[in-house]
This record gives C-alpha cells, sequence and structure tokens, in this order.
C-alpha cells in the first residue's frame, strides 16, 4: 500500500513537535456479501475500502485524524496538522524500523480456500432449497454469507511495524415461524478467524435444521416465568454472561475512567473461587483472534480472574501507561477511522470439575438456558442482562418443558460471587461486539455453571 | 463530474439497462475533555462511492473510496460480473430531475472551535454537579458533521445534498456507600444554538443523583409511566413493523392490517420528511425521490408502511420516498423523523393519577427484543412513585411483554415531546406493565 519509507517519512512529521506517542494505522479491507431472502439471491455486494488513520499523543491528549488520500501529499499535510496541535519535549531517538510479518498459524487452516462466488451462492441455493422441502411453519428463511480480507500495517515511534492479516468469515441464518398468530423468529451464525474453508467444514444443513427445530420449538413453548429462581447456564449457551458480567469492566479504558466496578481492586476476590476468567486473542480460528492487536502489540493469553481473584485488566497502549500495567494486546479497532479502544478478543470462564448431570440434578425448581443471545451491561453499577434464546424449566432436577422470551438481569461481581457450581464441559458462540460505536468481532465461551438465584424477566 | 458521467456512460456501453452512482462525502470533528480540557481531538475527511449496476431485471453493488475514471470502471465490470449470480427482481429507478440543495446549518461551521469547547466544558461542569458528592464524568463530547450526497444515474436523475448537523453526549457516574449511579444524556441537531440550549450535564447528574440508593422493585404488573427516552427505545422498536419490506415479506407485526386499529386510538405516529429544522430531514430519499410527510399510525389504525421504489412495486404500493441508504447499500427503508405525537398531560399528573407505581426512565437490552413477534423482556430502572410522589429509585429489574400489548394499554399521553435525533415522542402513561424483580 505504502512504501516503508513514506511511512517513515509521515511518522517523523507526526513526531517532529515533540509528542509522548504516535503511530499509523494503514489498512486494506475487502468485503463481500451475499444475502438470500425471499427464496431470491436479493444482494451480492462488493467492496473496498482503504486509508490510514495517524494519532498523537501529548501528554494523554490525543489527536487523530484519518485520510483515504495515500498520497505524500496528503499524509504529511495531515502529519503537520496534527503535530501542530500541541508541542512536547520528546524527541525520536533512532526512527528505524524492522517489519514483523504476523503469521497465519492462528487461521483456522492455513491451506488457504476463499472459494468462487458461485460456490458461495450456491451453498446460500442449496440451503434455502432443502429449507423448504419439509417447510413446517417456516415462512420466510434469510441466509446472508459475508467475507472480509484485512490486511493491516501498523507503525509507531516505538520502534512498533508489523503487518497482520486477517481474513473473517460468517455465515448466519435466520428463520420466521407463523402458526395462526403467533410468529417467532431464530436464528444461528457461525464464524472464524479464516475464509470460505472453514464454512466447508462446517454441517451448514444441519445448522439449518437446528434453527427450523428451534423456531418449531418456541411456538410451541410457554412464556417464561417472572420472579428470582436457580439458574443452570449450559455450556453450549455461549459466552455472553461473562462478556457482560465482568468482561466490559475489566477494559482498561473503562477502569482508568472511574467506571467499572472492577476499578482499583487487582488482588481482591471478585468472585467465587470455582471462577477464572480468560481472555485469550490467540485461540486458533476464533471468531476475536489475530495475530497483533491494531496497535502493534502481540496479542497473548491474558488471565483476569484466577480462582476468583481479580489478577488483571485488558488493555490497549495509552490505557495500560496510564494505569502502570503492560498492554495485553486488547487495543482494537473498527477500521482506519476509528482510534483504537480496549476491546475483548476470545473471552471464557474456565472448566470446572463437576458434571454438567450433576448440576441439573441440584436444582428443584429452576430455569436452565441452552443458549444466550446478545446482551448489555453498565459497567458503572455492574448491571447486565443476556437474553435467553432457548430455555427451559427445571423441576425436581430434570429438563422439563421449554420457555420463549425470557432475559436475565444481575450484577456483575454479584453474580460471579454467587457462582456455586461450574461444570467441566465447554462451550463458545460469536459475535460482533459494540463500545463507543465501533464493532469488534469477537467470541466467548463458558462451562455449564450454576446461578443459585437470579431474576428472570419472564413475560408471564 | 465528468468522470461520473463517463462511468456511467462506460457501463452503458457494456450492455448495461442503467446505472446508478451514489456518491457520501463527510468532514468530521469530535471532541472529548476530561477535567475541563481537551482529552481527544480527531478530525476527518471520508469519501465512498457506490456502483449500483443493473441489466435486464437484475442489480448489484460494488463501492469504493475513490471516484477516478479508472477506478469506476473497474467498479463497473466487477459489479457486471457479480449479476450472473443474482436473481431476478423488481428493480425500479427514479428519472429524469436535477436538483441542488443545502439545508442551512451553516452556523455549526461558522462557530467557533472555543464556543463549542466552552459549551462541553460547562456541561462537564454541570455533571460534576456543586453538592458534596461530587460526580465522576466519564466523557463529555461534541461532535460535528459536515456533509453532501449525490445521487445520478443513466435515466437523467441527477440531486446533490449538502447540509451539516452537530451533537453532543454526557456520561457520568455518582457513587454513594461504595455503589455506583449512573445518568447519560446527548443531543443532535442540524441548528447549533439549540444545542447551546440543552442542559445536558444537569440532565445527566440529575439522572444519576435521583437513583442514589436505587434498589429492587417487587415481581407484579404495575401502572407505569414510560418516560420520552423510554417511549422512543419502544417507538424505535415498533418501526421494524413499519417498514414495507418487512410487511411485504411477513416480518411485521403489522402485515395484512391495513385499515385496522392496532395500538391505542390515542396514539398518532407519522413521519415527518417535511420538518427542515428536524435532523432526520432530508430534501430526497436514497432512491432520488423528495422527502415527503406519511402518516403511519392516526387513532391507533394502521394506514400504511414505508415504502422505497422497488418495494413498492413488488407490493403493489406506492412510494412514501423512505429509501434510505449509503454508499456501500442499495436502497433501504427506512424513518426520516419519526414522531410519536405529544398529547396534552403533564407528567406531574399522570404522578398523581398513578398515586403509586413506578416511572421507567431506562431501558437496557434493547437489541435483544424481538421485533417480528414483538415479544421483549428488558433491563429497566427508574423510580418509585407513592401517593403521586417519587421515592426513590430502582434499578436490576426486567419489564416484559408484547409491544403491541405496551402501545395499547395507554391511559395518557404526555405533553412533554422529546427529540433527541430523529425519533421523538412524549411520556405515555401505561396500565398492566409486567415487571420482574424480587
Amino acid at each position: 500500500m505504502i512504501e516503508k519509507i513514506l511511512l517513515e517519512k509521515t511518522l517523523e512529521k507526526l513526531i517532529s513537535k515533540g509528542c509522548d506517542f504516535a503511530d499509523i494505522y494503514l489498512e486494506s479491507k475487502s468485503t463481500l456479501g451475499v444475502v438470500l431472502d425471499n427464496k431470491k439471491i436479493e444482494r451480492i455486494t462488493r467492496g473496498s475500502r482503504y486509508g490510514a488513520g495517524l494519532r498523537v499523543i501529548y501528554g494523554g491528549r490525543t489527536y487523530f485524524a484519518f485520510t483515504e488520500d495515500l498520497s505524500e501529499k496528503a499524509l504529511f499535510q495531515i502529519a503537520g496538522d496534527l503535530a501542530n496541535k500541541e508541542s512536547g519535549k520528546n524527541i525520536l531517538v533512532e526512527n528505524k524500523h524492522e517489519l514483523l510479518e504476523g503469521t497465519d498459524a492462528y487461521l483456522y487452516d492455513t491451506n488457504m480456500d476463499s472459494g468462487t462466488l458461485k460456490e458461495k451462492a450456491d451453498l446460500l441455493l442449496h440451503l434455502n432449497e432443502l429449507a423448504w422441502v419439509d417447510k413446517g411453519s417456516l415462512i420466510q428463511l434469510t441466509l446472508s454469507y459475508g467475507d472480509v480480507d484485512q490486511d493491516v500495517y501498523i507503525m509507531n515511534s516505538n520502534g512498533v511495524y508489523v503487518h497482520d492479516k486477517r481474513p473473517r468469515v460468517k455465515t448466519i441464518i435466520q428463520g420466521v415461524f407463523q402458526k395462526g398468530e403467533q410468529i417467532q423468529s431464530a436464528y444461528d451464525v457461525v464464524g472464524a478467524l479464516g475464509d470460505y474453508g472453514f464454512i466447508k467444514t462446517r454441517n451448514m444443513e444441519s445448522i439449518l435444521d437446528g434453527v427450523k427445530l428451534k423456531g418449531e420449538n418456541l411456538l410451541i413453548a410457554n412464556e417464561a416465568p417472572s420472579g428470582t429462581m436457580p439458574v443452570i447456564v449450559s455450556g453450549e449457551a455461549g459466552g455472553t454472561m461473562v462478556h457482560e458480567a465482568c468482561g466490559h469492566g475489566l477494559e482498561a479504558d473503562i477502569v482508568k475512567k472511574g467506571m467499572s466496578v472492577y476499578g482499583n481492586k487487582i488482588g481482591e476476590k471478585v468472585a467465587s473461587e470455582l471462577i477464572s476468567v480468560v481472555d485469550d486473542g490467540t485461540i486458533k480460528g476464533r471468531y476475536g483472534t489475530s495475530f497483533y492487536d491494531d496497535e502493534g502489540t502481540k496479542t497473548k493469553e491474558n488471565i483476569l480472574i484466577k480462582n476468583g481473584v481479580l489478577r488483571g485488566y485488558m488493555s490497549d497502549l495509552q490505557s495500560a501507561d496510564e494505569l502502570g500495567i503492560d498492554p495485553t494486546g486488547n487495543g482494537r479497532r473498527e477500521g482506519y477511522h476509528a482510534m483504537p479502544i480496549t476491546r475483548m478478543t476470545n473471552t471464557y470462564i474456565s472448566k470446572g470439575k463437576e458434571s454438567k448431570e450433576d448440576i441439573i440434578a441440584s436444582v428443584d425448581n429452576g430455569l436452565f438456558v441452552k443458549h444466550m443471545g446478545g446482551g448489555q451491561v453498565n459497567t458503572a453499577t455492574g448491571d447486565f442482562v443476556f437474553e435467553v434464546s432457548e430455555g427451559y424449566l427445571i423441576k425436581n432436577g430434570k429438563i422439563e418443558e421449554q420457555v420463549r422470551g425470557a432475559t436475565l438481569i444481575g450484577n456483575g461481581p454479584d453474580v460471579l460471587n454467587k457462582i456455586d457450581m461450574v461444570a467441566n464441559d465447554f462451550g463458545y458462540s460469536l459475535g460482533t461486539c459494540g463500545k463507543d460505536g465501533q464493532g469488534a468481532p469477537v467470541a466467548d465461551g463458558q462451562p455449564t455453571l450454576r446461578i443459585p438465584s437470579l431474576v428472570v424477566g419472564g413475560t408471564k | 463530474m465528468k468522470n461520473l458521467t463517463d462511468a456511467i456512460d462506460y457501463g452503458l456501453s457494456r450492455g448495461c439497462n442503467d446505472i446508478e452512482l451514489y456518491i457520501e462525502t463527510s468532514s468530521n470533528l469530535d471532541l472529548e475533555i476530561r477535567a475541563g480540557k481537551l482529552d481527544k481531538y480527531q478530525e476527518s475527511k471520508a469519501q465512498g462511492i457506490g456502483v449500483r449496476v443493473i441489466k435486464g431485471n437484475k442489480q448489484s453493488l460494488v463501492y469504493g473510496t475513490s471516484d477516478n475514471t479508472k477506478d469506476l470502471q473497474k467498479s463497473i465490470d466487477e459489479a457486471i460480473e457479480i449479476l450472473e449470480f443474482m436473481d431476478e427482481d423488481d428493480i425500479v429507478l427514479h428519472g429524469a430531475e436535477e436538483f441542488n440543495g443545502n439545508i442551512d446549518s451553516e452556523q455549526i461551521i461558522q462557530t467557533s472551535f472555543d464556543t463549542k469547547l466552552d459549551y462541553i466544558i460547562e456541561q462537564e461542569k454541570n455533571g460534576i454537579g456543586s453538592t458534596a458528592i461530587k460526580a465522576m464524568v466519564e466523557s463529555t463530547t461534541y461532535e460535528e458533521n459536515k456533509y453532501s450526497k449525490q445521487i445520478i444515474n443513466s435515466k437523467g436523475l441527477n440531486k446533490i445534498e449538502t447540509g451539516a448537523y452537530c451533537g453532543s453526549s454526557i456520561s457520568l457516574a455518582i457513587n454513594q456507600d461504595g455503589v455506583n449511579e449512573t445518568g447519560y444524556s446527548y443531543y443532535y441537531t442540524r441548528d447549533i444554538n439549540e444545542l447551546f440550549g440543552q442542559d445536558l450535564g444537569n440532565e445527566a447528574n440529575e439522572k444519576a443523583r435521583e437513583m442514589l440508593g436505587a434498589g429492587l422493585v417487587s415481581s407484579k404488573k404495575y401502572t407505569a409511566i414510560f418516560s420520552a427516552d423510554v417511549v422512543v427505545d419502544l417507538l424505535r422498536l415498533l418501526s421494524y413493523s413499519f417498514n414495507g419490506e418487512n410487511i411485504y415479506k411477513g416480518k411485521s407485526l403489522f402485515k395484512d392490517k391495513k385499515g385496522i386499529k392496532v395500538i391505542s386510538d390515542k396514539l398518532n405516529i407519522i413521519d415527518d420528511g417535511n420538518e427542515k429544522t428536524a435532523l432526520g430531514f432530508t430534501f430526497f430519499d436514497g432512491d432520488g425521490v423528495m422527502a415527503k410527510r406519511t402518516p403511519i399510525i392516526k387513532d391507533g389504525v394502521f394506514l400504511g408502511g414505508l415504502y422505497n421504489l422497488s418495494i413498492a412495486k413488488k407490493a403493489g404500493s406506492t412510494t412514501t420516498s423512505n429509501a434510505t441508504r449509503s454508499h456501500s447499500s442499495l436502497p433501504n427503508i427506512g424513518y426520516h423523523n419519526l414522531c410519536l405525537e405529544n398529547g396534552l398531560v403533564e407528567v406531574k399528573d399522570m404522578m398523581l393519577e398513578l398515586n403509586n407505581g413506578i416511572i421507567i426512565k431506562e431501558l437496557m437490552g434493547l437489541h435483544m427484543a424481538n421485533p417480528i413477534s414483538g415479544e421483549f423482556s428488558l433491563g429497566a430502572s427508574g423510580l418509585k412513585i407513592e401517593n403521586g410522589k417519587i421515592n426513590g429509585g430502582f434499578r436490576g429489574v426486567t419489564i416484559s411483554g408484547n409491544i403491541l400489548d405496551i402501545f395499547s394499554n395507554i391511559i395518557a399521553v404526555g405533553n412533554d415531546f422529546q427529540r433527541r435525533t430523529s425519533i421523538g415522542a412524549p411520556s405515555l402513561l401505561i396500565q398492566d406493565v409486567i415487571v420482574s424483580g424480587s
């Protein structure tokens, strides 16, 4: 995209007035989206964007600009304007950068198979055809395939210069089901750090069947109860709870502003001793994985909570500096047009020792969450909600009838402290996490666990 | 301009029936302060161009950032290649109209940087507050966006709009006895003096302060006041069902409901595309059709959905000029300036009528609600009303039900219409609200 020498010269201009830190983020991104809706391939969209984000920091104050014009003239103009916002004392001793290449070791499959547009369109057409054979109550099916090829170079005033390539792929199946006046919808999604080859390894037919079954079951499910009761969240339910209950609160940019219930609590017990929480941006093929983060810091496994004790926060360069901690490889950004902030990658609660069956058998009257949907948290109060997309009543230690329409609400530290059984199974879900108007691909996971009392917000 | 017409000619020479280009440019200024000083400063200029290619009832879109002739031709070539895999569809382009308009928002650009900075410094100061327990302000922001959009096609359509808008937000927390309560406020407008008239700092501080000591409320059915902000959230959820494409595809609560009473007869909902000072105002929609005022619900009766040209043709309807679009998408459907009309009742009179109940001031997890079934279960927080007076806050509970029931169980409509972005509503007094708490 840009010669190294031009990047170095631009960086030199950026820091010419003695800033504390400066960096350049160069990104090119091409996308493909194919949507089948109403039994037709309705949309195929291709796009490409490239641009550079330039940043200088003077004593905690950040100045940022971006451009899609990557000519020397445009880059120098922006770098000069940014540098002139303030002046400082730092002088760049050495503006020499050795390029470090991110490897493809974390891709789902290093044998790339980017697939043809025909293959991708045919996959959706095939699934569509299959879906309507025994359609049941299905009245509408939307199939979306998307892949993104992101290519980034990052250079900063600390001598960092890295290159990272991140192909990501995702397929979403959403069905709408109707019986009489009753309408329900169900969906599932698969995705990875990888390309079309990953989708080929998935049994998409059985995922489609799963969505259809879920929709049919929702049409006959009763409304979920309301009130406080024991809740078991299954290992296959995904990881929305850990993401909301403590993930966001452990992001250093939130902590440094005093807006986290977990602030100033390193070394303190913040959860049941059965609970360990990890964020790991290096897990092969996971949706939140990358080799470097978007500031050029190597991603790694970060243990956030160990046996209930808070061990550390996730951080980007600036929040790490302000809190006096090491950067953890969690500085991420949606693209060249946005500043990096602290983001989760793949976040999970570690496995425990109990069996899932024992945990289910331990509850007389409660709710079993088989799948979670979305969630949200207020990091300052710790209050969080998450959606039960598939839930069942538990009666006398047995999973009974399905219920629909429940949201669970709790307070992060309170819920983490209350968890009293953790199983030895494990499951992941993926999603796009929104924060400060930026979306980031993430994955979350957990084993089956028991919360002895939680507010269940049903519709009955 | 020549590069655009050249690109259209190139597409036609390659055998396309029609070519349409959608070009957006924007320049942004974003400021964030902390402790009275600038914390983040962002300046940017961006451009995006979408190339829509139509050939024999098939269409495709390729977008990029460059408008030079070579890149546009490359996009057209790619778009033609894609067509092979598309299914045939009803595609309608608007034609043969020219327009060039500026939405007057010059004041935003002319106002000095220092005046903008001073405004948010003042808001932060008010946010921190003057009482013994000071708030921690997470961030106070100012943002402005100057934009242009142009739509040009081979049928002779060529329309340009320029304009600008600005906005501010503040979020904060107040800590008492180790427990945080939070407050947030924001406002976006095309009129910077209207923004400067907003008391966002005090509002956010007040929101957090009145929540101090909040606890749960017990599980039961309540009669509740939904604050204007919360009604706006629920209206946004309901708006999914106004979308003509969702109606056509059976994903709307209002499928086959035209002319039928669907919610309380106390409610009127309008997409007012003619209100020139509104943030959501635009001269023309994503198809290039001039925007207009579309009543959607009158006295509780559903009058019809919102349409763009292509969906209107499929559905046997006419466009309501509600095509929304960006350079990276084909025309979709959305509202411009959605309003639930103001009522007559003072909120304090609602509190007296309510006597014992709750005011719901904030919802959590709105993106989790299912707009197709209308069912929702959301986190809620707000204030308790006892004997017609506010008596402390509550949070950590859920409210649940069906969006149609909520908008049907209306006792009174407030006279406090509020619009912070492109959607507005007054407070509502609603009965039979299911709350799950202690």
